[in-house]
């Protein structure tokens, strides 16, 4: 009897012989996975831009819901991309397993050069998304920086998107010109019929994408109705407007609550410190305002205090002119920004004392916070120490 | 459409060659042979482990049910699965919010039992209506039992 030598099977696209992984399906849900990452990228540009401190053109402090709207947007878009991307993946795995040219150098080198491409993509694609979805639930399991790398590898993901799009150009073209059931741009070996049409399957798609962006979504509070369904939002409004940071996680609540504390404002070499009781004697301003957060979340605030402007031109500041905000947070990203001209001399700025007729607490920024209208939440320091004009 | 295919190409390697510059700017070696390692293991668990897990249980569910429960159950699978990769980052940390009590905030997993069990509901008495409609579409055209 001879001894058979056992050998692993090598996976071949032959394996997968349903229709519904075809370059149809992969087309259809690939133009709304490419409209979903188009619309994170340009939002979540926007969101880059309006954190920067030095801008060529400065963002304006309208519409005052301008910030809110575009981040929900981006994390809505995120969102549905996860089920759009797992299908489209899905509908393409065969061709994880197709074939190299072989002995021919001169097709092997495009062939390598787009399924490097590819792989940038999915690779970026899988990351971008898994620590976005992470981001917007508070959970760093890693030692990068979360926003720098987010930020670098939407361009990589884009870029590589574009280039996916220029090599399968002509495909793309040619099987959304034709009918979703059409055979001819399928694998030889994709013969059977699957489990579902493949009108079904995308129609489950696209009922996925929707499950997940309701179920998941962080403006829960913000859209009337939705809190109920938003079973996974890790922002279930219950405890009102939402916060990022509280005052005891960045260790203020000493230098919050001091007798001592005083709020400097800074104009050139001349400095006035204000204690929070003089903030509240001078005339005080109310504007209901959106606070809203790049993770998705925004809330109506109706925050009441002394205007910015109002403060500046209490101690002689120039106009059109930016500040640098300080918090009395010793350390993080957000202890220093930079308010633009724009937003100093918009009357709905605000160095908030109270929220919803109340003192602000602790954790929304006692004793003083700025809010400003159509700005990120990251910059709407809370406990102010320092106002500086640049 | 050559011009087209071109202009995307060079446009797409470009906005790639800058976001490696800014990973490779913004970041120590260690971040990003970090971040490198978090894309791979994206694509081993991807590649690797969830589309062979998914195709093996296609074909299970292709064999072991008719056709109808087979559509049913693949449908029903793509919004499951979706719901709970979607969730992953909150299933099971229900209040690891901490100090902050707006963060994490609800039950995850009883949310996602409820929901998955409404979805199932919602799949079943859609599955009903519509073998309740083609029974009566077959009365209608004559050829329901008793009539043949």
């Amino acid at each position: 009897m001879s001894a058979r030598r056992w050998r692993v099977p090598r996976p071949s696209e032959d394996w997968f012989g349903s229709r519904l992984r075809s370059a149809a399906v992969a087309t259809r849900v690939g133009v709304w996975l490419g409209i979903c990452f188009g619309l994170a990228f340009v939002t979540g540009i926007i969101s880059h831009y309006a954190q920067a401190p030095h801008q060529p053109v400065p963002l304006g402090p309208w519409p005052a819901w301008g910030y809110r709207v575009t981040q929900a947007v981006h994390v809505v878009a995120g969102t549905a991309a996860v089920p759009l991307l797992l299908v489209k993946l899905w509908s393409v795995y065969p061709r994880l397993f197709q074939p190299w040219p072989q002995r021919r150098l001169r097709l092997l080198v495009p062939v390598l050069l787009e399924r490097a491409a590819i792989g940038v993509l999915v690779a970026g694609a899988i990351l971008e998304l898994g620590i976005g979805v992470m981001n917007v639930a508070q959970w760093y399991a890693w030692d990068f920086n979360f926003k720098r790398i987010h930020y670098g590898l939407a361009w990589v993901v884009i870029g590589a998107l574009l280039v996916h799009l220029g090599v399968k150009l002509p495909l793309v073209r040619s099987v959304l010109a034709g009918d979703v059931d059409e055979t001819a741009a399928d694998r030889p070996s994709a013969r059977h019929p699957g489990m579902l049409s493949r009108r079904a399957l995308l129609r489950s798609t696209w009922l996925a994408a929707a499950v997940t962006v309701v179920a998941s979504t962080t403006s829960a509070g913000t859209i009337r109705g939705l809190g109920r369904l938003a079973v996974l939002s890790p922002r279930s409004r219950r405890s009102g407007i939402p916060i990022n940071r509280t005052a005891r996680q960045v260790d203020v609540v000493a230098a919050a609550t001091s007798a001592d504390y005083r709020c400097e404002v800074v104009v050139g070499s001349q400095v006035t410190r204000l204690a929070r009781g003089e903030l509240a004697a001078l005339p005080q301003s109310t504007h209901t305002l959106p606070i809203a957060c790049v993770e998705g979340w925004s809330a109506d605030g109706t925050w009441t205090g002394v205007r910015l402007r109002a403060l500046l031109d209490h101690v002689g500041a120039p106009r059109g002119h930016a500040v640098e905000i300080t918090s009395l947070q010793e350390r993080g990203p957000d202890r220093h920004v930079v308010l633009h001209a724009p937003f100093v001399d918009d009357d709905r700025t605000l160095v908030a004392l109270m929220l919803d007729g109340q003192t602000l607490s602790l954790d929304h920024g006692y004793p003083a916070r700025i809010i400003s209208p159509n700005s990120p939440g990251t910059l709407q320091t809370k406990w102010i120490s320092r106002i500086e004009v640049l | 459409m050559r011009t087209t295919r071109v202009v995307l190409v060079l446009l797409g390697a470009g906005l790639l060659g800058y976001g490696a510059w800014l990973l490779q700017h913004w970041q120590t070696l260690a971040q990003l042979r970090q971040a490198a390692t978090w894309a791979l293991v994206g694509l081993i668990l991807h590649d690797a482990i969830f589309a062979p897990l998914v195709a093996a249980l296609g074909w299970l569910v292709s064999r072991l049910f008719p056709q109808a429960v087979a559509t049913a159950l693949a449908s029903l699978g793509i919004v499951l699965v979706s719901l709970t990769v979607g969730g992953f980052a909150v299933l099971g940390r229900s209040g690891d919010g901490g100090l902050n009590h707006t963060l994490l905030d609800r039950d995850y997993v009883s949310g996602w039992l409820g929901a998955s069990i409404v979805i199932v509901l919602a799949y079943g008495v859609g599955a009903m209506a519509a073998r309740i409609g083609r029974a009566r579409g077959r009365w209608r055209d004559g050829i329901g039992p008793g009539r043949r």
